[in-house]
């Protein structure tokens, strides 16, 4: 007796049943995803599939006869409920095939079934399944010929970017990690999945089979016409084109190939601003270090009215503009916006009955996702257009969008001819279609009307017929419609009447004239929800018919909100608007860090940040949790609103704008990735030193903490000399070690302090940074705020007056370095040879080959 | 110690007293912190406050700040830095002098102000309470705050009198609106009880700040009025007829930059608008400025009242420009203006002091028809009330008072039964005058009689000649299966009628009548069914709901017209109905004014 737990493959094949054949058959074409199954009113799920969906939803696992007393596991869902399974599957990783019934049920056997979409973490366009202010991409990486390529497409917006690097590749992995990639596909032979993912963010990774660049090319052709690719360029790079070919060629796999989108862009850093992804924890840009998202820069500055507007600002944020011209295009706009507040209430306002276009586009495109609420959101925002526009008409600077916007006026009219007020969100049922649209279904809707009073009349008659006033016609799913007497006056029945059903009370039966009626009634229930679903889908042919000024006017659309939400930030929280000059300087006046100044209760206390050419780098002294930290990060951010064309909280803001950001701030260690605090300190100090340049911003606080004293100082240093004399890229260097500040004096190296004031013996931050340097630690002090016993502070401050009096004066030439190292431990030789391993020829010049050279030179002398 | 020998009061005490006077309640406190802020210069403000301000005041400013020495002082009474000579008095153009705030605040409170001038390297704290207080350095951002604790902490007998919370924060409310009118330039961050109330942005305009705070409505329907003359200048806005308030708290009137209750400045103001308007009042901004020897705020320590030394010459200035402007604005339909006034309207029906429309709030729409109102009574100033078609009240045959009690006078608006209790009050003092909310008595009757059926098992159904049928889709199919018992046990008969969630209504209760019998009805309560959480509700729950959602929809309706025979019956089963006051969904049915209150609003008291 076989119990078919894992697999029919012990059961004879003739001997099972059809359904079950079908069932196999579709399987073996979706691969690992969990096939939901339909089967009447429900998805069912078999095999493997009803196991592990069993586990994972906690729905009840049962078993099917599959034929000659064998049976299948077997689990399911109820159809109308299934939006809510299905999410819980792909968050759990898993993929999910959706097949149907094709026919209408007329066919002989069993029906005709089709896969109509299969649910990658990658794929996703319905509403429940994405977060509205976030984009969800696909993408793909590919290594070919020691270049990496990178396509990435969001089909629930349309986009489309692909890029090509030399491998590991810094500037490969910073694109990789500010674009919000759901799922990952490389082939199935690659071993280079890139190194650097966000733990937190890790995709899930889908291997597929190698595919060749001919390939690639003809399904990029076919896809987006090989004569406008060609002359595009997109041909050129074929790792990127490789790339490109395997997302689209899953995406055909998924069913999701027919979706609209945009012609591909190119994935660059020359634009933009590359932020890593340290830089982006660090400054909490998207949440805090600890996690709390409402901490962080973006919930700020978020105040998109659209789920469109948010996601494009969001991507403005994590790839701020690099030069004066761009910056300031986007800033005189934000700026046209905030110099007539009551217009920008207005844009705002209309703005709020706009839905997210982009997203229910990609929905309608398809029958498998359309939804009537979609086009009932379509219509609402199209609604609003007028007023949008009418609102930027008064304002020069968005001539252009309100002149050159798409007319869209046709189709809100058709939408309103033929879409219902409050239709209702089930197709079929007739009530979707604005009645005077079709006269065949008015006439059904009618008809059904009348046949229902018929009905009534029926039973009025019948009862008359049988002098039984409690006569009944009732209706349930088994017997369909019937007449019901009860027990006592059962014998009244006629001789026409068949009965059908015995219950404790009462008696039914049918007639061959109920059954008539009752038939006329399906037929016509059944030809309207034909009708229906057939003007349903012309309507959604109207509207894929439009994508393309559609898909146009969400953009312009999300711009515009962008802008205003940049406007309404400045507005709201008292932001200056950033001058952009040519010379050489970088000054603030009175900055706040944005998103402390909100939680601060006692009130932010604002600080200027001034660099220019003959200050370069400021070593920032001062003890712990008096605010160096702060200061630094919010130059940092302040910067990089003014870059991406935003106003700033400052009093006033002049400088010319940064190629770079660099950061290596805060001391989160990767314990999880099984680095060490002081290696992972190192790695990113590398990583800067290696690609900062003359016109970058450089961000350091407390290099040197994670290893001892004389070695942390010392790098410290000399990571600090290097910056000065042979980057110049303007730096804010906060450390614990005062020493430091005896690097003041050389070329365009100064420091400044975190004010600090002792008040009946205990210490009182000021919160002030001001020029000059702490002459000496605070770090006893800090303890005694903390609360360490009296007793051992007094004995750390013995300690500490020996320590000092006892130690190298290491404010000498550099030479005097050689005096820590000279000499050469086991672990030194270790350390360098670590050192040479890490030098990646591939991805340097010639003459960062030698700095690098020269580097290790003087480590050995 | 002898009681009789003379001594100098303790400071503290002093202050107390004094304090008596500025720091009456929190909104005192709020006013008298805004007022330092914004004499400090500041562009930016921020309020927070809790509890009604009975817990915690922040006044956080960016204005010049203090320094140490200035910071000590500041809290010592009689110190100010806004005047020196008395002679300063007369051209004063501060907001706060009387040097009297901050002592007096901290005498009957915890108080905390954290100061730094700017360009200081940092600032100083001072915390105090009491008669005691400490200085210490302390971070600080340019500029001042400070920050109320436990107002009246020491004071026991003078936080009882506090109104409540909500009644404290409205006054605190109008204070900040007050400074957001007349500092437009100031940015201005109010925040209650954690909730921000708004965030005005700086260097706005008097438009934007009264767009903000009262609605773009409003502010679309302001005429804009400015006129000087060599020693004084009134402008601002004022509201075109469309808009009518029940109470003149949307009138704020200013003198040199400060809210005043100059009860012949606002009948200047109600005089000019009672040539446009009947009855109501209007939404008024004016700002007044004169030269400030010519006025003499010295008054009231709450500096809300003020003394013109030609005052009859600054009234009639104020009154022309008003009336200029509010005559500039033209009608688009009335032919009734002030220049015409040739129609002719019907003469009262009704005159009389009982003449119930003259104490109704017009701010229905019944108001619309305003020229017959103008053309009644083209002279200005006279409050005639006028005849409007809905509520002219229907000539009452004498019945029986209603319980032996409520004489019945009429119905109006088509939405409210008047009735005058004829039972005098506990003190002696007469019943007062009832409004009752046809629609609001009307479903608390029908669902206390038909809880009474259900309870006593006296609930009887009538059978729909037509029954009803409802298409209503699966999903909503299914949610109504949830709501069928409930329906049954009202007295409803539903069943399912056909595939894809077809349902019959059979029966309908008796109590409910045919109203409900209605595709409409049922679908508008499928839909609200679909927002209730079916899953977890309790079924008694569900049930009332259900009940209330019907009597709801089969009960008379605002706008329905009643006989009387239907008003007196309306009244009376109300009263015979358990918990007749307020309606199932908690609101009124009927509320009262008193005689008392009558004659006070005609400022007969």
């Amino acid at each position: 007796m076989n119990e078919g737990a894992t697999g029919t493959s012990d059961i004879r094949l003739e001997k099972i049943t059809p359904l079950i054949r079908q069932y196999q058959a579709v399987k073996r074409g979706v691969g690992d995803a969990i096939l939901f199954f339909r089967l009447g009113d429900f998805y069912e799920m078999f095999n493997e599939d009803a196991v592990a969906a069993s586990k994972l939803l906690g729905i009840l696992l049962t078993k099917k006869s599959a034929g000659s007393g064998n049976s299948v596991p077997l689990a399911g869902v109820p159809f109308h409920s299934a939006d809510g399974y299905i999410a819980r599957l792909v968050k759990a990783g898993r993929k999910v095939a959706i097949c149907e019934q094709v026919d209408d049920g007329k066919s002989r056997g069993i029906m005709d079934r089709a896969v109509i979409r299969i649910i990658t973490p990658g794929t996703l366009v319905e509403e429940t399944l994405l977060a509205p202010n976030v984009g969800n991409f696909l993408g793909a990486a590919v290594l070919v010929d020691g270049l990496v390529g990178l396509a990435c497409v969001d089909i629930s917006t349309g986009e489309f970017e692909m890029g090509q690097w030399s491998a590991n590749s810094d500037a490969f992995i910073n694109t990789f990690n500010r674009l919000p990639v759901g799922e990952l596909l490389t082939f199935d032979d690659a071993t280079a999945v890139p190194p650097a993912v966000r733990s937190d963010a890790a995709p899930a990774v889908t291997r597929r089979p190698v595919m060749g660049i001919d390939t690639a090319r003809e399904m990029m052709g076919r896809k987006f016409g090989a004569g406008s690719l060609e002359a595009a360029g997109c041909f050129r790079e074929s790792a990127a084109l490789i790339a490109a070919g395997l997302a689209l060629s899953y995406l055909e796999d998924t069913r999701s190939a027919d979706l609209p989108l945009r012609f591909p862009r190119r994935l660059s850093s020359d634009a933009v601003m590359e932020l890593d992804a340290a830089t982006i924890r660090n400054l909490e840009l998207l949440s805090s270090i600890t996690g709390d998202g409402r901490a962080s820069l973006w919930s700020v500055i978020d105040r998109a009215k659209t789920a469109m507007g948010s996601r494009l600002l969001r991507r403005w944020l994590l790839a701020p503009l690099r030069t004066a011209s761009d910056i300031f295009a986007r800033q005189r706009l934000v700026t046209a916006f905030v110099e007539t507040p009551d217009l920008l209430d207005a844009v705002r306002d209309a703005l709020s009955e706009v839905g997210d276009l982009e997203r229910l586009l990609a929905r309608l495109a398809r029958p498998a996702t359309a939804r009537v609420a979609d086009l009932v959101t379509l219509r609402r925002s199209l609604d609003a257009l007028p007023a949008v526009l009418a609102a930027l008409a008064p304002i020069p600077d968005f001539a252009d969008v309100s002149e050159s916007f798409p007319s869209l006026n046709s189709l809100r009219d058709t939408l309103h001819k033929r879409l219902a007020d409050s239709p209702s969100a089930v197709i079929g049922e007739g009530n979707v279609i604005r009645p005077g649209v079709h006269p065949e279904l008015d006439e059904l809707r009618e008809l059904l009307e009348n046949q229902r009073l018929h009905l009534l009349k029926f039973q009025d008659a019948e009862r008359a017929r049988t002098a039984v006033s409690s006569l009944k016609v009732s209706y349930n799913k088994i017997y369909g419609y019937y007449i019901e007497l009860s027990k006592a006056n059962a014998d009244a029945a006629p001789a026409d009447y068949i009965r059908k059903q015995t219950l404790v009370n009462a008696e039914r039966y049918i007639t061959p004239e109920l059954k008539r009626f009752e038939e006329k009634l399906l037929a016509a229930s059944d030809r309207i929800a034909s009708i229906e679903r057939a003007l349903f889908t012309d309507l959604l042919a109207d509207v894929v018919r439009d994508t393309a000024p559609l898909q146009s006017a969400a953009e312009r659309l999300s711009r515009v909100d962008a802008l205003s939400a940049l406007a309404e930030t400045a507005r709201r929280e008292n932001y200056a608007r950033p001058e952009i000059v040519d010379a050489d300087v970088h000054e603030i006046v009175d900055g706040r860090h944005p998103v402390v100044e909100r939680f601060c209760a006692d009130g932010f206390v604002p600080n200027d940040t001034r660099l220019n050419s003959e200050r370069r780098l400021a070593i920032v002294t001062g003890p712990n949790m008096a605010g160096k930290s702060t200061f630094i990060r919010q130059t940092a951010i302040i910067t990089l609103l003014a870059q991406i064309g935003s106003y700033v909280p400052a009093k006033s803001m002049r400088w010319r704008p940064v190629d770079r950001i660099f950061t290596r701030i805060g001391a989160s260690d990767d314990l999880s990735r099984g680095q060490s605090t002081f290696f992972v300190e190192m790695s990113e100090t590398a990583a800067i030193l290696r690609q900062a340049t003359r016109d970058s911003l450089i961000l350091l606080d407390e290099i040197g903490r994670g290893t001892s004293t004389y070695d942390g100082l010392s790098i410290a240093w000399a990571v600090a000399e290097h910056i000065a004399s042979s980057i110049g890229a303007k730096t804010l260097f906060a450390t614990h070690y005062h020493e430091l500040a005896d690097l003041a004096g050389r070329t365009g190296v100064h420091t400044l302090k975190v004010v600090v004031r002792e008040f009946e013996g205990k210490i009182v931050f000021m919160r002030k940074v001001l020029d000059g340097s702490t002459d000496r630690s605070f770090g006893i002090a800090v303890a005694d705020l903390a609360g360490i016993p009296r007793s051992v502070l007094d004995r750390a401050r013995t300690i500490l007056f020996d320590l000092e009096s006892g130690r190298h004066e290491v404010a000498r030439a550099p030479a005097g370095q050689s005096d820590l190292f000279s000499s050469h431990t086991e672990d030194d030789l270790e350390d360098l040879k670590c050192k040479i391993r890490a030098i990646s020829i591939n991805s340097m010049t010639p003459i960062q080959a030698m700095a690098a050279l020269e580097r290790l030179q003087k480590e050995l002398s | 110690m002898n009681k009789h020998v003379i001594a100098l009061l303790p400071p503290e005490v002093v202050n107390q007293i004094a304090a008596g006077e500025v720091v009456t309640r929190p909104a005192a406190v709020v006013r008298e912190l805004l007022d330092n802020a914004l004499d400090a210069g500041a562009t930016d403000i921020r309020v927070e406050i809790e509890s009604g301000g009975k817990k915690r005041v922040l006044v956080r400013d960016n204005g010049c700040g203090m320094d140490e020495s200035s910071l000590r002082l500041s809290v010592q009474p009689h110190a100010t830095s806004k005047i020196r000579t008395i002679d300063d008095l007369q051209t004063l153009r501060s907001l706060g002098f009387r040097g009297e705030a901050l002592p007096s605040i901290l005498s009957v409170s915890r108080m905390e102000v954290l100061t730094a001038e700017s360009g200081a390297t940092g600032g100083h704290k001072l915390v105090g309470s009491g008669k005691s207080m400490k200085v210490s350095p302390a971070a600080a951002p340019p500029g001042t705050t400070v920050i109320i604790r436990d107002l009246f902490w020491n004071v026991p007998a003078r936080r009882k009198f506090l109104r409540s919370d909500s009644s404290e924060t409205r006054a605190i409310t109008e204070t900040i609106i007050e400074r957001a009118l007349s500092h437009p330039d100031v940015a201005l961050r109010y925040v209650r009880d954690d909730q921000e109330v708004f965030a005005l942005p700086g260097s706005s305009t008097l438009a934007d700040r009264i767009r903000a705070v009262f609605g773009r409505d409003i502010a679309a329907a302001c005429i804009a009025f400015d006129r000087a003359s060599p020693s004084r200048r009134v402008r601002g806005f004022a509201s075109d007829p469309s808009v009518i308030k029940s109470t003149r708290s949307s009138i704020y009137l200013f003198v040199n930059g400060r809210r005043v209750q100059e009860p012949r400045l606002m009948h200047t103001v109600l005089t000019v608008y009672r040539e446009i308007i009947d009855e109501g009042f209007p939404a008024v901004f004016l700002f007044l400025d004169v030269d400030p020897h010519l006025v003499d705020v010295n008054v009231h320590p709450a500096k809300a009242e003020v003394r013109f030394s030609d005052a009859s010459l600054v009234y009639s200035f104020a009154a022309d420009a008003l009336s200029e402007a509010i005559h500039r604005f033209r009608r688009p339909e009335g032919p009734a203006t002030l220049a015409s006034g040739s129609s002719t309207s019907p003469a009262p029906l009704v005159s009389g002091s009982t003449d119930p429309s003259a104490v109704s709030s017009p701010t229905t729409p019944a108001f619309s028809s305003m020229s017959t109102a103008s053309a009644v009574s083209p002279a200005a100033g006279n409050l005639t009330p006028a005849p409007i078609a809905q509520s002219i009240p229907s000539v009452q045959p004498l019945f029986a008072p209603v319980a032996g009690r409520y004489r019945v006078l009429g119905q109006i608006y088509r939405t409210f039964i008047l009735a005058e209790d004829l039972e005098p009050s506990k003190d002696g003092e007469p019943g007062g005058l009832w409004i009752i909310d046809q629609h609001v008595a009307s479903e608390r009757v029908i669902l206390s009689r038909l809880m009474e059926r259900i309870e006593s098992h006296a609930l009887n159904s009538q059978s729909l000649l037509v029954p009803l049928v409802l298409e209503l889709g699966l999903k909503d199919s299914i949610l109504f299966e949830r709501a069928a018992p409930p329906l049954r046990r009202m007295g409803f008969e539903v069943e399912p009628f056909g595939p894809r969630g077809v349902w019959v209504v059979r029966a309908v209760p008796t109590l409910l009548g045919r109203r409900v019998a209605d595709r409409k009805l049922f679908l508008k309560f499928v839909e609200e069914l679909g927002s209730f959480d079916m899953t977890r509700r309790a079924e008694q729950e569900l049930f009332h709901d259900v009940l209330a959602h019907f009597s709801c929809r089969s009960a008379i309706k605002a706008g329905d017209t009643l006989l009387p025979e239907e008003q007196s019956k309306l009244l009376s089963d109300l009263l015979s109905v358990e918990h007749f006051r307020i309606c199932p969904h908690g609101r009124p049915s009927m509320i009262q004014i008193t005689q008392d209150e009558l004659e006070r609003r005609f400022l007969r008291k």
